[in-house]
């Protein structure tokens, strides 16, 4: 008599999409972004009183809602700039003329610009939205890599 | 908009439409090195700043005049105003009435009145920055030689 067959676990399949979005790693590219933060932040210490700097909670929000952009890897190639007390995190891409601005003017405060463009320079579409919700940072980010 | 042009006696005639002018890149983010000019010059160049508002966006008749008033530059873009113009969207070139040599454009919305303007700003600023043409992402001295930037 043979012994009964052990059910095997249900084995996790890597490319089962969700699960793949949540194995990225955290590559060097991803790293960068969140460098370039704490950047912004010294620079601030550096130059205190000089100019306008983003605040350090505007720093720290932002960083709070770029790790939650999923998946994690839509954050390679953003580009992190402060502009006097905000940060602005651009995607662009000129083929297809895609870009996206997800800016922080302050703490709990998002804010995405997108804008398509046809032949370099005719705009086709451009909208600004103001949001508290993270997600629609990652819908933006899906539709700018489709 | 920040409507600047009117009874503004910082503010001198319209500059005229053949005209090119130069902004100067005040921060490395206002622009984007390329490995040979010209340069990609960013929307953060035409984004309009608390001290712009009451004049306008600072630009020069020539890049010294673009670059005098500032400490320290990163290059300059020029671009023709008779675009600026054509934008339509109510920019006007304007002469600094005391610098013959400096400019303002004036009509630039200001992005913290609302949120259409603030959708302008960025739009119009874009618009301009695909526009202008990189000259330069080194520091340009006019009574020197311009040095090589770190980026």
């Amino acid at each position: 008599m043979s012994a009964p067959a052990i059910p095997r676990p249900e084995s996790l399949s890597i490319s089962s999409s969700s699960v793949e979005e949540l194995l990225i790693p955290f590559p060097l590219e991803l790293q960068k972004v969140f460098n370039r933060l704490a950047a912004i932040s010294r620079e601030r210490e550096r130059e205190r009183g000089t100019r306008k700097h983003p605040a350090e909670e505007t720093v720290d929000w932002a960083a709070d809602v770029l790790l939650r952009v999923v998946p994690s890897a839509y954050l390679i190639g953003a580009e992190i700039d402060p502009f006097e007390s905000e940060i602005h995190v651009t995607w662009e891409n000129e083929n297809p003329g895609k870009s996206v601005i997800v800016f922080f003017p302050g703490p709990r405060q998002i804010k995405m610009y997108w804008e398509w463009t046809q032949e370099g320079t005719q705009v086709r579409e451009h909208q600004l939205l103001t949001t508290e919700d993270v997600a629609e940072v990652s819908a933006r980010l899906r539709w700018f890599f489709q | 908009m920040a409507n600047q042009a009117v009874a503004n006696p910082q503010l001198g005639g319209r500059v005229e439409d053949g005209r090119d002018i130069f902004r100067a890149f005040a921060e490395k983010n206002f622009r984007r090195r390329r490995s040979q000019p010209p340069h990609e010059v960013r929307y953060f160049a035409y984004l309009l700043r608390e001290e712009d508002i009451t004049d306008g966006l600072s630009v020069g008749l020539t890049p010294r005049g673009a670059v005098k008033y500032l400490d320290y530059n990163y290059g300059y873009c020029s671009i023709t105003v008779g675009v600026i113009h054509a934008l339509e969207f109510g920019l006007e070139v304007r002469m600094d009435a005391n610098d013959d040599t400096h400019a303002y454009i004036c009509n630039l919305p200001i992005r913290t009145i609302s949120e259409q303007t603030e959708a302008r700003a960025i739009y119009i600023a874009r618009e301009l920055a695909r526009r202008s043409i990189g000259i330069t992402c080194d520091p340009y001295k006019p009574n020197g030689c311009a040095i090589p930037a770190a980026l």
